[in-house]
């Protein structure tokens, strides 16, 4: 565009000159005529009027000199009456002398024509020279114009692209890059916004599309994870309670027992408190069986846990440790007072198992009573002791308590 | 489009003989006159001219124009013969004449010391102005100012532009002194007189200006061939016509309006103005003046 406005200035300024140039050679070959004329008529006084007075009258104009010269270069006339008499010797003057046809030629910012002033014959010949000052100065004007116009044309262009892109591409991206980081972070139900123009408007609406399915599926896969979590926890409670529960009682097994004998111990070691145990067995099991078979033997001894338990103090631990044969760890507990609970359990069996007749002959059990340390260093020990005194109750009759006395 | 009609207009102006300067074309139609009543006291007009030609012939040449003005005036119209340009100027601040036609120097001249009031502008040759010449004799060895040293030279008048002003400063332009360059000079008192003095060899070489030589050529018969001019000086307005200050304006606007309603392109104006040589009058306009006020001061000042 730039370029376009100097080529149009320069297309002007050859437009302007050679415009300037057939112009001012058909005023000067017009001006030729009537100096022939009066240079015929040797009236040098017209010739001077003519020539003072068309300088006169263009004065201000691009004509800066007319002179009108002999065959010889000797001025004739000129608009500086002063030069009459001069030889004019440049190479310009003598070629237009020379020619027969207007001769021009441009010297820097200066034009000179040379007519020859001719009335049948050739008599004169005139010179002139023009400033081209004009007709640069309004070529650029001209360039000024275009440059101002293709100034003007790329500012106004370049705003509509900046609000275009502005608008369609660079605000959308926005809102779909804030969409998009949002999505990023987690917020799957984040939407982008509707985007004008068919791509952006695709693109956005792949963006929901995606960011739906993903939405769902980590929905899916949440549910899922909480579902088989829930089912592991479950399991896991369910094996663990296989693992220390007897199966048949519901009370803990022998293992359990065993666990929570060692714990207590350790901690009796660091607290000083003892820990009492407690074997119990039913009396005369093996008749019931006898005599109501093993699923009853089964059910008496689920009543028995049930009674033994309620028996028991909460922060007591009952076991089932083989057979007919049940087993409590009374943590922080003193033998006296170990007596007194198994005393409750014994007393709780006889009175309650044996109220509706279920059974073939009475219930009772027999406990053996031991207390660590007082009856054994270790836990095996204590259970040993407590197994004595159980076999010592056995011996005096059974449905009775009978506290170890191995130290005491 | 334009510059071309501008230069038709301008070719146009350059080959007609119609006067070109300052004059609004095409002239206003005159408006019918009132008739003029003399002012009271008002009983004749005194014209004068300087001495460019013998007695008779100046009122021979002026016979048509007296008479028309005599007419118009409803006055007598007298013509007095002054002896120079500045005694012409002399005599209208006396009262001893009302109208004066002087060169465009004296006129500058006289502005300095005495009241008038200038009318109209001559024109003649289709020119308000007029160039001035150096002119020696076809055949004299002279052909440049500087061979003019040791040569009798020969001026107009004291108060001619062409004839005098502008030939001392030409002079001094080209570092010539006229006190040392010629041998002798003297004024000779018009422009033929210059002429004829060449002509005839009494001088060798004078200023006069441009329309001397065809006005040589009519009274005369002298072919301008045989002379040579050997430098041009610029051009200066022509005579003009100048009333005493004092005189009623209505009498000086009635001469105004006059002599712009005579032109050669009518018959009746061409009855008056041929025998002058004149084509017609321009209203006065000092600033047509400056040029000859300029030189003068330049003169003065050396």
């Amino acid at each position: 565009m730039v370029s376009l406005a100097f080529l149009a200035a320069e297309q002007q300024r050859r437009d302007e000159q050679f415009d300037m140039r057939r112009r001012n050679t058909q005023v000067l070959e017009a001006i030729g005529v009537t100096a022939a004329v009066s240079v015929a008529q040797n009236d040098i006084a017209a010739l001077d009027t003519l020539v003072a007075h068309v300088f006169e009258r263009t004065r201000g104009g691009e004509l800066e000199k007319l002179t009108v010269v002999d065959g010889d270069g000797r001025v004739l006339a000129d608009d500086a009456p002063e030069r009459f008499g001069e030889i004019e010797t440049d190479a310009f003057a003598r070629s237009a002398i020379a020619a027969d046809e207007p001769v021009w030629k441009r010297e820097g910012n200066k034009l000179r024509i040379g007519v020859p002033a001719k009335s049948g014959l050739r008599w004169a010949t005139v010179l002139a020279q023009y400033s081209l000052d004009q007709v640069n100065a309004q070529v650029e004007r001209t360039r000024a114009q275009w440059l101002g116009f293709a100034l003007a044309l790329y500012a106004v262009v370049a705003m509509i692209l900046y609000l275009g892109i502005e608008r369609l591409v660079a605000r959308p991206l926005k809102a779909l890059q804030v969409a998009v980081r949002k999505m990023g972070e987690g917020s799957l139900n984040t939407r982008a916004p509707p985007l004008r123009g068919l791509e952006m408007r695709e693109l956005s609406e792949m963006m929901n599309k995606m960011a739906a399915t993903l939405q769902a599926e980590r929905d899916n896969l949440e549910k899922s994870v909480a579902d088989r979590t829930r089912e592991l926890q479950e399991a896991n409670a369910r094996l663990e309670r296989l693992a220390v529960t007897d199966g048949l009682t519901g009370v803990y097994n022998h293992r359990r027992f065993q666990e929570g004998l060692a714990a207590e111990l350790l901690r009796s070691t660091r607290t000083g408190r003892p820990v009492s145990v407690l074997m119990a067995d039913v009396d005369l099991f093996k008749k019931v069986n006898d005599a109501m078979g093993h699923p009853a033997g089964d059910e008496l001894l689920r009543r028995l846990a049930q009674v033994l338990n309620s028996a028991l103090r909460g922060t007591d631990l009952l076991a089932r440790y083989g057979g007919e044969e049940f087993a409590a760890l009374l943590p922080e507990t003193s033998k006296t007072v170990a007596g007194q609970v198994a005393e409750r359990m014994r007393a709780a069996v006889e009175a309650e198992l044996n109220v509706d007749g279920r059974w073939t002959q009475k219930i009772t059990i027999s406990v053996g009573v031991a207390t660590y340390p007082d009856d054994g260093k270790t836990g095996e020990q204590a259970l040993i002791a407590a197994d004595e005194a159980l076999y010592v109750a056995k011996h005096q009759g059974r449905n009775r308590v009978v506290i170890s006395r191995a130290v005491a | 489009m334009k510059a071309a009609i501008a230069a038709a207009v301008l070719l146009l102006a350059a080959c007609t003989t119609e006067p070109t300067q300052h004059l609004p074309a095409p002239r206003p139609a005159p408006p019918p006159a009132p008739q003029f009543v003399p002012p009271a006291g008002f009983t004749k007009l005194r014209l004068s001219l300087v001495p460019y030609a013998s007695a008779e012939e100046l009122k021979a040449a002026h016979g048509p124009l007296v008479a028309w003005l005599s007419m118009k005036l409803k006055v007598p119209v007298e013509l007095v013969i002054s002896e120079n340009y500045d005694d012409a100027a002399a005599k209208l601040q006396k009262g001893e004449v009302d109208l004066v036609e002087m060169s465009s120097y004296a006129y500058v001249r006289a502005q300095k010391w005495l009241k008038l009031r200038p009318l109209v502008t001559a024109i003649a040759d289709g020119s308000a102005t007029a160039g001035g010449y150096i002119i020696v004799r076809q055949d004299s060895p002279l052909r440049r100012l500087e061979d003019l040293k040791g040569s009798a030279f020969g001026f107009v008048d004291p108060a001619s532009a062409a004839g005098y002003l502008y030939p001392l400063k030409l002079l001094k332009d080209r570092g010539l002194d006229p006190k040392s360059l010629f041998a002798s000079t003297q004024f000779m008192g018009n422009h033929e007189n210059v002429l004829m003095a060449i002509y005839e060899g009494a001088i060798d070489a004078g200023a006069t200006y441009e329309g001397s030589l065809p006005a040589l050529r009519r009274s005369k018969k002298i072919d301008p061939l045989n002379f040579r001019i050997i430098a041009k000086t610029p051009r200066t307005p022509r005579d003009l016509y100048c009333v005493r200050a004092d005189l009623p304006p209505a009498i000086a606007e009635q001469l105004t309006t006059l002599f712009l309603g005579l032109s050669s392109r009518d018959r009746h104006g061409r009855e008056v103005l041929a025998p002058l040589s004149v084509n017609g009058f321009l209203p006065f306009d000092d600033r047509l003046y400056d040029g000859v006020r300029a030189a003068a001061a330049e003169v003065d000042a050396q």
